[in-house]
């Protein structure tokens, strides 16, 4: 893809974000109901990675949407319409997380959704990747935000630091934290990565 | 490998290799990790790694709950809250509205009257006062113009209130919860003067204006009679009657 398609490319991704944030200024609720939708799957995987319960996963999101409903008018487009709904995600997530006392549970033992059936293969694969899923989660929630937002959303770091309100230097500082501990929890299972 | 080169190792292209990894790179930045990891084969090495671990990643993500989609009642939710939002915003005019300069103003004392009505103390009156209200003003079509007869009232004289309002001293029954003072206020009364009464928790607006700029009250029977003193001698207040002939 050459430099001009990939300038047309944005060209027509802003023009369509307008169109769409004029919808929802407008009290469209078809539009409103379509970005519903969207986020409703992209929203599931952020905010349980910060929070542990369904139905305060449940709340976040339609606490988010409400909030995107309400403000739309006073988005101002100084960022991206995914980086301000993500970062009231975000907001809403971290109050949340205030009033559960409960850390997040252990994964479970490595093996126990793996089924012997399958190839050698298949079966290694899900096992580093059940390592993986465990070394995840023994990182802070911070460090996992950015992992995800950066690795799951495809996200730029300046995006991640509107998002998570923070300097772009403590992101960047975050994710190099994560991805050292990722390596030290990933430990002799590492190597297989290779 | 230079000292300078060995120092960016460690620091400025080890920091962005994720997001070189994941594209987002732009510009500047993307062409200097780009030649660096052309030149150094450890941190080309430690992006080998770096893609291998992202997406792993991002092809497993951790098991998470999927929101259930729920659009019908979310729905009903955010137009409740626009109902919600609406009244709030109504009611911040009116008391923005309610300086001592500002004219009086038929609509937002209806606003107002509408507020009140609202209130829990006022709602178990409602269904029979504006059914009260609404015969009034039925029957009331042009209030000040014709006055009752005396024949009609049975009395020997035609008092002020009977004059203009014979349909409301037609004797007829208004329990003690519903409209039992008839009140009418000078017209540069203010809204906050209007409010200021209304805040009286004995005192409660049922209905109001009426076609002839009057509203009916109820003044709770215990304390009637000092309410009624009171309010006569409120500068705004030109009328405060009850309704039933005691």
């Amino acid at each position: 893809m050459n430099e001009k398609t990939i300038a047309a490319n944005l060209v027509i991704a802003e023009h369509s974000e307008a169109v769409l944030i004029g919808r929802l200024v407008n009290r469209d609720m078809k539009a409103f109901e379509e970005l519903y939708e969207e986020y409703r799957r992209k929203l599931s995987h952020f905010i349980a990675n910060m929070v542990n319960k369904p139905q305060v996963v449940e709340e976040v999101f339609n606490d988010t949407m409400m909030v995107v409903w309400q403000k739309i008018g006073d988005f101002a487009g100084a960022s991206k319409l995914s980086t301000w709904i993500f970062a009231i995600a975000y907001r809403k997530a971290i109050r949340a997380r205030s009033k559960i006392d409960e850390p997040m549970p252990e994964e479970a033992a490595v093996t126990e959704d793996l089924n012997e059936n399958d190839t050698q293969e298949a079966y290694e694969r899900g096992r580093l990747n059940e390592i993986l899923k465990k070394a995840m989660r023994s990182l802070s929630y911070e460090h996992r935000t950015v992992i995800n937002l950066t690795y799951f959303e495809g996200l730029h770091y300046r995006d991640i630091a509107t998002i998570m309100e923070c300097p772009v230097d403590t992101v960047k500082t975050r994710m190099f934290h994560a991805r050292r501990q990722l390596k030290k929890s990933l430990g002799g299972d590492f190597a297989d990565w290779l | 490998m230079t000292n300078e080169v060995k120092k960016t190792c460690d620091t400025r292209v080890e920091t962005l290799i994720p997001w070189f990894i994941s594209g987002q790179l732009e510009c500047e930045e993307l062409a200097m990790v780009e030649d660096h990891v052309a030149n150094c084969r450890s941190c080309a090495e430690m992006v080998k790694i770096e893609r291998k671990l992202a997406s792993a990643i991002g092809e497993n993500p951790m098991e998470v709950h999927m929101i259930p989609s729920d659009w019908a009642s979310f729905h009903r939710k955010i137009r409740e809250s626009d109902l919600d939002r609406s009244v709030r915003t109504q009611q911040e005019e009116i008391n923005n509205n309610s300086s001592p300069s500002s004219n009086v103003i038929r609509f937002p004392l209806i606003n107002q009257f509408k507020k009140k009505i609202a209130q829990p103390r006022t709602l178990g009156a409602i269904a029979i006062a504006q059914a009260a209200a609404l015969v009034a003003m039925i029957s009331i079509p042009n209030i000040g113009v014709t006055p009752v007869q005396n024949s009609d009232l049975g009395v020997g004289e035609t008092s002020e209130v009977d004059q203009t309002y014979g349909v409301l001293s037609s004797g007829e029954q208004i329990s003690s919860s519903e409209a039992n003072i008839l009140m009418q206020f000078k017209p540069e009364m203010t809204l906050q003067e209007f409010n200021d009464i209304f805040q009286n928790q004995s005192i409660t607006l049922i209905s109001g204006p009426t076609s002839s700029n009057a509203y009916l009250v109820n003044i709770a029977e215990d304390d009637k009679n000092a309410q009624l003193l009171a309010l006569r001698s409120n500068a705004n207040v030109t009328l405060a009657e009850p309704i039933s002939a005691e």
